[in-house]
């Protein structure tokens, strides 16, 4: 019973709190013991206060319990039994039969006395802790089965890379050897196998990139993002004769934590993909540069190319999905993949906008930025 | 402050002992052979420390902090980075971690660890100079050092006291720092009693 100057307050106040409550004595004598804990256990205050609590749970007498007790008795600092390493310090069941699991803290209150008393609030977790243990089992089954898909992946663009190359070769030989008996139209059909070939090894090698970067430990330095697009842009401005007509406009871009080959093949992909779809305008332009969204920095690689309905952005970023036809634009579809991949490697989240006829723009973010 | 080679020794000591009493506590409740070494101490005026933050202050810490007050008053805590708290858990617990975070099931684990710790060191401290604390209930952070330690105490008076703390379960060495933070005056009052206490 609480009693302050104006106001009498019936019961145990510890009654009215959703937590089981209970005091004990240093000699382990239950003094209270809330209508919480009651229905927990289905002993009543009348059956236990006053009776030593190792009585009905044995328990409390083993050192992991007593000895940090008997600290609390001493008045010492407050002790935690988390569900973790203990599951409950007062067992009692569910309905489904279960056992309760609890997260206790255990709290010295003075007394007149030389001893504390100490008091136990018992907090009811089992909800929590059953969704987490369910989290993580599906989370690592997930784990697993993306580990063997991308193992499988691995060995299987590697196996296949064997008979294509026997193909090839035996194709050339065939070719060779019978060069002076084959008419046109045999020969153009060598030529289609050899070609498809060529097709399946690009596609082997993109998948295989794919599945290297996902593999690949990350080393993480600062990286200075302008230096990094322009020499991307220099190196295939002097692979390619032809890119000579794009005018790439590189703003300074602030620097980025991550690993530097990683967010190289970013910039790579990106701009080959950037001088894909804008060659063949009058004035292709690629805009390299970066804003702030939401306190995130963001960087963009922009082109005022064939762009992309929007009503497929979906489809831009999954493997071997393209938006334009392979005669026209070569290419497997694995190169936004693969910039997908390393962007949320590091953390991070890719996008787009486009519109057609008006050119495409890439935005990512990577999780950590150089201060 | 400047400490006599005697009052550093007697309060590594104070603090070894603590933890030595924290590991049997530990290897109680998880039946594991832990092994717990506190190889330096470190003191430091709050104004140094938040004028030039430790190294590694970018990298995101997990703590454990219970404050006390008596004849000498303060916070003391128990400090791990991020992905070592995680590991930490996961060998006393015998959990496969998922990933290096820390979800709140972990995390009520790393409190009573560090409950297990900090209470070690107190109850040291308390028992062998005779002194009466009162404590609050522990309570878990995260964040960058600068941000942890101006949280736990925001006078530049203060003191601040590091022991490197090394823990050694399944063959692997896990660091973490104890750090007590003591109010103005507080740090020469506790001096003062180990000199009083142990001559």
């Amino acid at each position: 019973m609480i009693q302050t100057p104006d106001i009498t307050v019936r019961n145990d106040v510890t009654d009215y709190i959703p937590m089981g409550i209970m005091i004990l004595r240093d000699d382990f004598t239950v003094l209270s013991w809330n209508k919480c804990l009651e229905q927990w256990t289905g002993i009543c205050k009348e059956d236990i206060i006053n009776q030593d609590i190792r009585k009905h749970f044995p328990h409390f007498a083993q050192p992991m319990y007593s000895s940090r007790l008997t600290t609390i008795f001493e008045g010492g600092p407050p002790a935690i039994f988390s569900s973790q390493l203990h599951k409950y310090i007062i067992p009692s069941k569910l309905p489904t039969g279960e056992l309760r699991i609890q997260h206790t803290v255990v709290t010295a209150v003075e007394t007149e006395g030389d001893s504390s008393l100490a008091l136990f609030a018992v907090q009811d977790v089992s909800d929590f802790s059953k969704r987490m243990q369910d989290y993580f089992m599906v989370s690592k089954a997930l784990k697993q089965s993306n580990e063997e898909l991308e193992s499988f992946t691995y060995s299987v663009s590697h196996d296949l890379k064997a008979p294509l190359r026997a193909i090839n070769g035996f194709s050339g030989i065939l070719e060779k050897k019978l060069k002076d008996r084959l008419n046109g139209e045999d020969m153009e059909l060598l030529k289609i196998i050899r070609d498809s070939v060529d097709e399946i090894n690009h596609l082997i090698e993109d998948l295989l990139a794919l599945s290297r970067v996902g593999r690949k430990a990350i080393k993480s330095v600062e990286i200075n993002m302008t230096e990094l697009a322009e020499f991307v842009a220099q190196t295939q401005s002097k692979q390619d004769a032809a890119l000579a007509r794009v005018k790439f406009k590189i703003e300074k871009l602030p620097p980025c934590e991550g690993d530097p080959g990683l967010i190289r093949q970013i910039y790579t992909n990106l701009i080959t993909n950037a001088v894909k779809f804008s060659i063949d305008e009058t004035e292709p332009v690629i805009e390299i540069g970066s804003c702030t969204i939401a306190g995130d920095t963001v960087y963009t690689v922009a082109d005022n190319g064939i762009g992309f309905d929007m009503q497929y952005v979906e489809k831009i970023f999954g493997v071997f999905q393209r938006l334009s036809r392979a005669e026209k634009f070569p290419g497997t579809g694995v190169g936004l993949a693969i910039v997908k991949r390393i962007v949320e490697r590091h953390g991070g989240k890719v996008w787009a906008e486009g519109e057609v006829g008006k050119g495409a723009k890439i935005f990512f973010t990577l999780g950590k930025q150089a201060s | 402050m400047e400490l006599t080679d005697k009052e550093s020794d007697i309060l590594k000591e104070l603090i070894n002992i603590g933890v030595g009493k924290a590991a049997g506590v530990l290897n109680q409740i998880t039946g594991l052979h832990i092994i717990l070494h506190v190889p330096t101490l470190k003191i430091t005026p709050m104004s140094e420390v938040a004028h030039h933050p430790e190294e590694g202050d970018a990298s995101d810490l997990a703590a454990v902090y219970l404050g006390f007050e008596g004849n000498f008053s303060g916070k003391a805590g128990l400090l791990f980075p991020t992905d070592s708290a995680a590991l930490l858990v996961s060998l006393l617990t015998g959990e496969d971690s998922i990933d290096a975070d820390l979800d709140s099931l972990r995390v009520g684990t790393l409190t009573e660890i560090g409950n297990i710790v900090i209470n070690g060191v107190m109850g040291s401290i308390g028992n062998v100079l005779k002194q009466h604390l009162i404590y609050t209930t522990p309570t878990y952070l995260e964040g960058k050092l600068p941000s942890l330690i101006s949280s736990t105490i925001d006078n530049e008076e203060a003191v601040f006291l590091t022991a490197q703390t090394r823990f050694n379960v399944k063959e692997k060495d896990i660091q973490g720092e104890i750090i007590l933070t003591f109010g103005i005056g507080s740090f020469d009052a506790l001096i003062n009693i180990i000199n009083e206490q142990l001559d």
